[in-house]
């Protein structure tokens, strides 16, 4: 069975991944569509590319959550730590994690937060 | 002194601690119902890996699709909702377990129900393991005494054995169990009795019924009731079994009860469906044979070189209307090394312990008993087995041989000095000498509605004034200890004129 999203999926990679130009690609479709009676499915292709796009969007959002407020340069060394090429951060102050930062980028947690090294501490502690 | 040491020791694991930053890869709940959530993100996520949520609720991923995690959520669900942060841990589910764990009520990982505090662990297991390997195994040759006479004489139970307990609802499955716990009382056993989706009402009985018997000394209680959700309940045997490995680890034997598999495959059932896996069979997914499978071939008799210990397995089967050609019966009954079938005819009859004999089968046999019991109760199921096959016949016939008599006096009789009550296991040496005072005549002039209190008024007599005798049938059995039993029947008869 042809499922749209596989079919999106196909279309962003042959874009993004081996170089092809998005008119010649949304081109070959259409004619696939045709020749296959496929063109009941271009609706929910754009849906789920338009899905993909927003998820790879999300990815690349940055969230830093800080204990204090924090300059200009803080944040930018913040993302340079975090292997971010730039762009606009969400900075949510929260007093919990007591000192140091933690940030959200590219479905990984960076956690230098003093909050969890004293978790650890206390776990190591307990062991004793 | 204690205070120096105590200081000593926390310098040390200070100047170990290195403040280091984690880095770990997170996803979000995308959907939360039912115990299950459905996780994006998590790409490099790994089959049965723990993933931990916001709060610290744990879950275990069982489905890898391309585009979310089909995750299990182990413990409440009711705070996590959609959005939520979810941490890969890149750890497989480990418990606690230890020497600490006996005498205590725990659930499914290993957190205190019993309300007596925590309990200190001395290791963590994993709670998914492989079973021992052919070569580290050795033969079953060590019996595991039950304490039930039809059992402990026709359908022996040896120790790294897994022996199935089948049959309809009400029929004194988990009685069994809980008598063969009861008698392991000095017996070098320690117990694991895993109730899975059991009402907790029953549980509380069982637990009390276990105090009272003294056997909490060396029982372990797994318990994931009903109302605590399918993902415990699927945990739950696997569970029991780890904490039942950390002391066969130790050289230990060690009996776990499974009370009882037919609710854990319910479990699995229900979990799967949510995961959206393809039904098979009775809705069951594809892999629940697996599932029994990969427990109960965790049980083992190890040898020497291995490390030695066992674990023995008693699953418990309920089936519906006595149909053990049902999926999942059929299926534990191929896994496991013999099966004690239950029915409700016998027990509205009156016969209790409900065993059917002629279904039952122990493949270990007699290697698994001691020589006395293999001496005493021989030919013992093909005499019930005739008197089965005559007792119908006799119904309808009015002239009966003396042969056939004699048949069907003797299997009544045996029929009759089979039945026991509930927690009330008989030792060994005096089930040997019920059994070969039956077997060869010694009941032939006693009423049968006399039987009972006999048997009572005879044991007493044995424990009272033959416990040499006693002691002496349970190490072996020759002519000398025949021929002293043969007169402690005569003394008691002599007693009773």
């Amino acid at each position: 069975m042809i499922k749209s999203g596989n079919i999106a999926r196909a279309l962003v990679s042959m874009v993004e991944d081996d170089g092809k130009k998005p008119d010649k690609v949304a081109e070959d479709f259409f004619l696939f569509a045709e020749k296959y009676n496929l063109k009941s499915l271009i609706k929910s292709v754009l849906f789920r590319i338009e899905s993909l796009r927003e998820k790879d969007e999300e990815k690349n959002k940055i969230a830093i959550t800080l204990a204090i407020k924090s300059d200009e340069k803080s944040l930018e060394d913040i993302k340079k730590t975090i292997g971010s090429e730039g762009g606009e951060a969400e900075v949510v102050i929260d007093k919990e994690i007591l000192g140091g930062f933690t940030a959200k980028y590219k479905n990984r947690l960076h956690d230098y937060s003093l909050l969890s090294q004293v978790n650890k501490l206390r776990n190591k502690l307990k062991q004793a | 002194m204690n205070t120096e040491s105590l200081i000593k020791n926390l310098k040390k694991r200070l100047g170990e601690f290195e403040a280091s930053p984690e880095i770990s890869e997170i996803g979000y709940v995308a959907e939360v119902k039912d115990g299950i959530a459905k996780i994006a993100g998590l790409d490099n996520c790994r089959m049965s890996e723990m993933v931990e949520f916001a709060g610290g609720t744990l879950g275990i991923a069982l489905n890898l699709e391309e585009d979310s995690v089909g995750v299990i959520i182990i413990g409440d669900y009711k705070n996590i909702k959609e959005g939520d942060t979810v941490k890969r841990t890149s750890k497989i589910l480990s418990i606690p377990v230890g020497k600490n764990f006996i005498g205590r009520v725990v659930n499914p990982l290993s957190a205190p129900l019993d309300n007596k505090g925590e309990v200190e662990k001395d290791a963590e297991y994993l709670v998914e393991k492989l079973a021992p390997g052919v070569m580290e195994r050795q033969p079953v040759d060590q019996p595991l005494q039950t304490g039930i006479k039809s059992i402990d004489a026709m359908i022996p139970i040896g120790r790294g054995q897994r022996e199935l307990i089948i049959g309809d609802r009400q029929t004194g499955k988990t009685t069994i169990a809980i008598d063969t716990i009861l008698n392991q009382k000095g017996q070098n056993m320690i117990c694991v009795y895993v109730a899975i989706g059991q009402k907790k009402s029953k549980v509380a009985r069982l637990i009390k019924a276990l105090e009272d018997g003294g056997a909490m000394t060396y029982t372990t209680v797994v318990l994931a009731g009903a109302s605590d959700g399918p993902a415990l309940s699927y945990l739950a045997p696997y569970a029991g079994v780890t904490i039942a490995e950390y002391f066969m680890d130790q050289g230990k034997d060690v009996m776990v009860v499974y009370d009882d598999l037919s609710k854990h495959a319910i479990a699995y059932r229900e979990i799967s469906l949510l995961l959206r896996r393809p039904p098979s069979r009775e809705a069951y997914p594809g892999d629940v044979f697996y599932l029994h499978s990969r427990l109960l071939e965790r049980a083992a008799r190890r040898n020497p070189e291995s490390g030695g210990g066992s674990i023995t397995a008693l699953p418990i089967i309920e089936t519906q209307a006595g149909d053990i050609s049902a999926y999942i019966p059929t299926n534990v009954i191929s896994i496991t090394d013999g099966q004690i079938f239950l029915e409700t005819e016998l027990f509205n009859k009156g016969l209790r312990p409900a065993i059917n004999v002629g279904m039952s089968v122990s493949r270990v046999g007699s290697a698994a008993q001691i020589k006395s019991m293999k001496k005493a109760s021989g030919k013992m199921k093909l005499d019930l087995a005739q008197y089965r096959e005559l007792e119908s016949f006799a119904q309808f016939a009015s002239d009966m041989d003396a042969e056939t008599k004699k048949v069907l006096d003797r299997g009544k009789r045996i029929t009759e000095i089979l039945k026991q009550n509930q927690y009330s296991p008989v030792r060994v040496s005096l089930q040997v000498a019920l059994i070969y005072g039956v077997n060869n005549g010694y009941l032939d002039d006693i009423e049968i509605s006399e039987i009972g209190k006999w048997e009572e008024t005879f044991r007493e007599f044995l424990v009272s004034s033959k416990g040499t005798l006693l002691n002496d049938i349970e190490k072996t059995w020759d002519e000398k200890i025949e021929n002293d039993l043969k007169s402690a029947f005569e003394e008691f008869k002599s007693t009773r004129k």
